[in-house]
């Protein structure tokens, strides 16, 4: 295991309702992120109140979270792509610092 | 030009947010019935209302005359009404003297047009003056006054070109939406036209840009497409940079999309749901979406607006702005007659005036027109409260009044106006309820000695209520009610048909596939799959038979190739005929064997072989033998380098054969990894044995029949047959995403059938007797004619009972239609049964008839129950009604599952039939009669319009008049009052609906006997529970033409 090299790199984790995981992909495709992770049936608290997990007769009534490990330069203009979507529905999100191994996974 | 990153993303974000309100428009072969308010669902029903009339300019509530005449017809709740009035009158408090509750109870009742008007100039003191017979009082206008006034009517999230026409007289507004629509025709063309739109590939914007940069007449008029909208831009880029042209603030961004958005709302809803389909063949050839019609929107627009000659007239927001700052009194004057407005007195002059642009002649006009109009609208109103003074039999508490009090008095019967809507609907629906109430029958299920001749499934649909009513009335049958795709989501493949259709409600995705294959004559007792495996084999004799299963596999391969280019003559004939003539069917549910999988695959490989010689060398089908092929397919798989026969019979070089080799990899896909992308297709073929028996236990359960079962079980799916009907899928089954609801009945019924099932199902619990058996049948809804299928598969045993069977069902059939038809027939009378079968057949062949049935208009009830709730009365066709037996349901699974399925389904269906009906123009579609199919997916009116969504007005109106009664779904569980409302608070979709008030919910609890209703966030016991009914006097009306 010698040449692990890590590189820095910005990670978000997008919560938002189901029925929009396809508007937040395309903002993230269209950023040019080249993959990211969901995961579903979330439940949580917000200052809506109480949102229960539950497995539903469709996908679109849960929360998701997306994962993305993004280089430094793309976090500004995502955000900038999600603001107007948080300023009329619920969610968050949280951007930190991680590390990865394959860079050339995640930039191109 | 390239916008930053951040920019471009962000204009998606807001045009993504502007779109959410505008429902999505799917394509009519398959209609579906949706709420045009469902992007407004989170809002409470009166907040969404308000604002859906804003957004799309249409109205939520029927006219005041309308719901006079319910009152006339007896269908409003007295008491209700009055409740309404007087929740209003204790929160606004009254004045002294004047009986606030008689006025607005008078108000509803007697006065037919609104009292207060929007006055834009008359104060409370002109109005006053002119109740007490004193001269207007001449008073400036305030400069400042007006100028808030025009920027807040012109300026905003208002399109720019609308105050243009709004002020000039200029027509863009509607030139703009008419090239828009040309060009969606021309985009969205599915295959229709013989010349395509050129570069549709690189997408909306770009295709319309290359096309529209190079229109002559553009050129000419001084349109400079080019000008406007570079070469290299992104929409983005184009949409940022024109909305600052046009001067629009950034925080207006949103709401002026979503304005632009609304004003095609049929094709923008359209293109939403197309950028959004999966697996949508078109869109991924095209693709399309909201971000690309802005910007189309917004090149035209400006565009037009500098186009040349246009000189003197505003072109952008920062136009109209100077406009009003510096010329306010001619820019009102303009609005005045170029929007609408205009006192017509003196609409002339205005028009002359403005035209000689003096500005001295204006000033005098301006302040001449003012008073004019002050004085106009004061004397209305005057007249209108004098009116409504002296029915209320007050006119002189109205003269006493003070300009306060007067003042008090116009904005309290102005707000009690803007809410009468909710007040009307309120009592229209708590006579319903009322009427549903004094019918349900609160005693027990009798125990049965002998279980009954048949029982039968019918879809929840309202139009079930009717048939099943008259079938229990005939014999002794017993009937269930189940969303029509019996609880199987399958995506089918016909015979014949090469595409998938999903036959579930729309918001589910089925994830197995079932075939329908060709019965050889004579071998009923075959399986599907061997019955596929013997097509396959004998492909060699026949030319037509293998395309009959390799061309149903086809499309499952995508080899969209065999059979359309293969043999084309051949298979199109085939496949008319097909069409005319179908043969015997079975559906393939079991899923396949990995050796049957491979051995399918290998057949239809060697079947594409044979066609490939013979296409490309001529070769008489005797020529080709079983090792010719065989070794061709050995060598295209990369097994064997050649094919010495080939060779031989042909005389081929190793040049040619090689390059066959090849081609067959290349064009006819015999390789490795496509066979293997065929095997893992083919592993969707099916259920399997859990499955299935998941599957009918859970329908079993869902309505509580787990014993007692009959000979006879019918599944019964519904369709409805008519011609030259766009809306015909409309009429089909909701529940089975437009389609109709045989397929689900004969999969189940076949899983049903099954004797393994049948073990395991034992073993849970459910013991179906031997003698048992599934029959699929299908319910015509046009014209109520019940028809069995598989009736090959029915065991000898039950021949014998057949007659029997059929009897009952022709005469429940001719007794419904005999039900049925008067309120479709020109004249009213009684007709005989066999009368009233024949004219329903007509109307379902009938390529004139308007109005082949009233489908499911009228509907007003959801029950969730038992039979014997509602077995004793006639709902008239206008319930959905699920059968439930909460005392099987322990867990309150299965209650949640009909919540959040058919529930929704059916709130989807009243909401769509509700707002087409009180507003048909705008939400509806208006009159069949001018409808234009587009493409094959939607209908305009004339030549060039709008998608037209929502349901015609021959399916909601009558005469012109209402037909179906808009109310809000009242939803009725019978359970356990704790279980019912656990079940609700446990589904979020359907506790929204509830809380929110889209749904009116009520629960009648069985064991205490007692009725709850959800009323505005509390439990209250339903007025007039035990009362007995009011009388009142049915109208009789006949039925017209349109």
């Amino acid at each position: 295991m010698h040449n692990l090299n890590f590189s820095p790199l910005k990670k978000l984790e997008i919560i938002l309702g189901g029925e929009h995981q396809g508007f937040a992909t395309d903002i993230l495709d269209r950023a040019g992120v080249k993959g990211y992770t969901i995961i579903n049936n979330l439940s949580g608290k917000g200052s809506h109140g109480f949102h229960e997990g539950h497995l539903m007769f469709n996908e679109d009534d849960v929360l998701i979270m997306i994962i993305a490990a993004v280089p430094e330069e793309l976090v500004k203009p995502i955000l900038e792509g999600l603001a107007p979507f948080y300023n009329e529905h619920s969610g968050v999100v949280f951007i930190s610092d991680i590390q990865i191994t394959r860079l050339v996974k995640f930039s191109g | 030009m390239t916008l930053p990153l951040g920019q471009t993303l962000q204009i998606r974000a807001m045009i993504y947010l502007a779109g959410e309100p505008i429902p999505y428009f799917w394509p009519m072969r398959s209609f579906i019935h949706h709420n045009p308010l469902h992007g407004l669902e989170h809002l409470p029903f009166p907040e969404a209302v308000e604002e859906g009339r804003r957004i799309f300019h249409a109205k939520g509530f029927l006219q005041r005359a309308d719901y006079q005449r319910y009152m006339v017809q007896g269908k409003v709740d007295q008491s209700e009404l009055d409740a309404g009035v007087d929740r209003f009158v204790a929160e606004h408090g009254a004045l002294p003297e004047l009986d606030l509750r008689t006025w607005l109870s008078v108000l509803l009742r007697e006065m037919d047009q609104t009292v207060v008007e929007r006055n834009t100039l008359a104060q409370v003191s002109d109005v006053h003056n002119t109740l007490n017979g004193r001269p207007q009082v001449a008073s400036q206008v305030d400069g400042e006054v007006l100028g808030d006034w025009l920027r807040s009517e012109l300026l905003g999230s208002r399109p720019v070109y609308e105050a243009v026409d709004a002020l000039y007289g200029t027509e863009i507004g509607s030139e703009l939406d008419e090239l828009v629509i040309k060009t969606c025709l021309d985009f969205f063309d599915e295959g229709q036209s013989v010349w395509g739109m050129p570069g549709r590939d690189q997408g909306f914007f770009a295709a319309w840009r290359d096309v529209a940069s190079r229109n002559g007449r553009f050129y000419l008029r001084g349109v400079h497409i080019n000008r406007v909208a570079g070469k290299e831009d992104s929409p983005e880029a184009v949409i940022s940079q024109l909305m600052r042209a046009l001067g629009v603030p950034q925080d207006q961004w949103v709401s002026y999309f979503a304005r632009e958005l609304a004003r095609l709302h049929g094709w923008a809803g359209f293109i939403r749901w197309r950028s959004n389909a999966k697996h949508y063949y078109w869109a991924e050839r095209y693709p399309a979406d909201l971000v690309d019609l802005m910007a189309v929107r917004l090149t035209l627009a400006v565009a037009l607006l500098s186009e040349r000659g246009r000189k003197g007239i505003a072109a952008s927001a920062t136009d109209l702005m100077k406009a009003i700052e510096e010329r306010p009194k001619e820019t009102y004057l303009r609005y005045e007659l170029h929007g609408g407005s205009v006192l017509p007195a003196m609409a002339a002059r205005v028009e002359q005036t403005l035209a000689a642009a003096r500005s001295r002649k204006i000033e005098r006009l301006f302040s001449e027109y003012v008073a004019e109009k002050r004085t106009y609208e004061a004397q209305f109103q005057g007249r209108r409260l004098t009116e409504l003074a002296q029915k209320a039999g007050q006119p002189e508490v109205l003269r006493r009044l003070s300009e306060e009090e007067l003042g008090s008095l116009l904005d309290s019967l102005r707000e009690f106006e803007q809410g009468e809507g909710m007040i009307w609907l309120r009592a229209l629906e708590q006579h319903a309820l009322h009427r549903l109430l004094n019918g349900v029958s609160d005693q027990p299920t009798v125990a049965r000695e002998k279980r009954p001749f048949a029982q039968a499934l019918f879809c929840i649909d309202t139009r079930s209520e009717r048939i099943r009513r008259h079938l229990e009335n005939v014999g002794d049958y017993q009937t269930y009610g189940i969303a029509g795709f019996f609880g199987v989501p399958v995506s089918f493949m016909e015979l014949g048909k090469g595409s998938e259709i999903n036959l579930c409600p729309v918001l589910l995705t089925p994830k197995n596939l079932v075939l329908e294959m060709a019965v050889s004559e004579g071998r009923a007792d075959v399986t599907a799959v061997t019955a596929l495996e013997k097509a396959l084999h004998e492909l060699k004799e026949s030319v037509l038979t293998p395309f009959v299963t390799v061309e149903a596999i086809g499309l499952l391969f995508g080899l969209d190739l065999v059979g359309k280019t293969l043999i084309p003559q051949h298979y199109n004939r085939w496949r008319q005929r097909l069409h005319d003539d179908k043969p015997q069917t079975h559906l393939l549910l079991d899923k396949l064997s990995r050796e049957q999988a491979d051995s399918i695959v290998r057949a239809v490989q060697r079947a594409v072989i044979v066609k490939a010689v013979e296409q490309e060398f001529g070769l008489e089908a005797e020529g080709i033998n079983d090792a010719l092929v065989r070794e061709l397919r050995e060598a295209a798989m990369g097994n064997s380098r050649g094919a010495p026969a080939l060779v031989e019979s042909l005389g081929m070089d190793e040049r040619a054969e090689q390059a066959f080799i090849e081609r067959l990899r290349r064009v006819y896909r015999i390789d490795a990894s496509f066979a293997q992308l065929q095997m893992e297709r083919l592993a969707r073929l099916g259920f399997s044995l859990d499955e299935q028996v998941g599957f009918v236990g859970q329908a079993l359960r869902a309505i509580g029949l787990t014993g007692g079962f009959s000979r006879f079980i019918l599944l019964v799916g519904h369709g409805s047959t008519s011609e030259n009907n766009p809306y015909e899928s409309a009429l089909d089954c909701g529940a089975c995403g437009g389609n109709h609801g045989l397929v689900n009945a004969r999969a189940l019924a076949q899983m049903a059938n099954k004797a393994e099932v049948r073990h395991r199902l034992r073993e849970q619990g459910i013991d179906i007797p031997d003698d048992a058996w599934f029959v699929p049948a299908l319910h015509d809804t046009t014209t109520d004619g019940l028809q069995l299928f598989d009736l090959d598969r029915m065991p000898p045993s039950h021949v014998l009972y057949m007659d029997r069977l059929h009897k009952g069902l022709t005469a429940a059939s001719r007794l419904c239609t005999q039900e049925r038809m008067p309120a479709l027939q020109m004249d009213a009378g009684s007709p005989e049964p066999g009368e009233s079968f024949k004219d329903a057949q007509r109307n379902s062949m009938d390529w004139s008839q308007v109005r082949p049935e009233w489908g499911l208009a009228g509907n007003a009830y959801f029950v969730i129950g038992r039979r014997s709730l509602t077995q004793s009365m006639s709902l008239k066709g206008r319930a959905f009604l699920h059968s439930y037996d909460y005392r099987v349901d322990p867990k309150r699974r299965l209650l949640e599952n009909i919540l959040t399925g058919p529930l929704v389904v059916g709130q989807w269906i009243n909401m769509e039939h509700y707002f087409s009906t009180v507003d048909n123009e705008r939400f509806g579609s208006g009159s069949k009669v001018y409808h234009n199919v587009a493409g094959r997916f939607g209908v305009m009116t004339g030549n060039l319009s709008d998608l037209r969504t929502g349901l015609p007005a021959q399916t909601v109106l009558d005469c012109g008049l209402p037909y179906h009664e808009p109310l809000r779904l009242i939803t009725v569980i019978e359970a356990p009052f704790e279980h019912a409302w656990q079940a609700v608070e446990s589904v979020p979709a359907v506790k929204a609906l509830v809380r929110n008030g889209w749904i009116r919910l009520v629960i009648i609890d069985p064991e205490q006997g007692d009725v709850k209703l959800y009323d505005e966030g509390e439990w209250i016991e339903p007025r007039g529970w035990g009362a007995p009914e009011p009388a009142f006097v049915e109208e009789k009306s006949e039925s017209c033409t349109i």
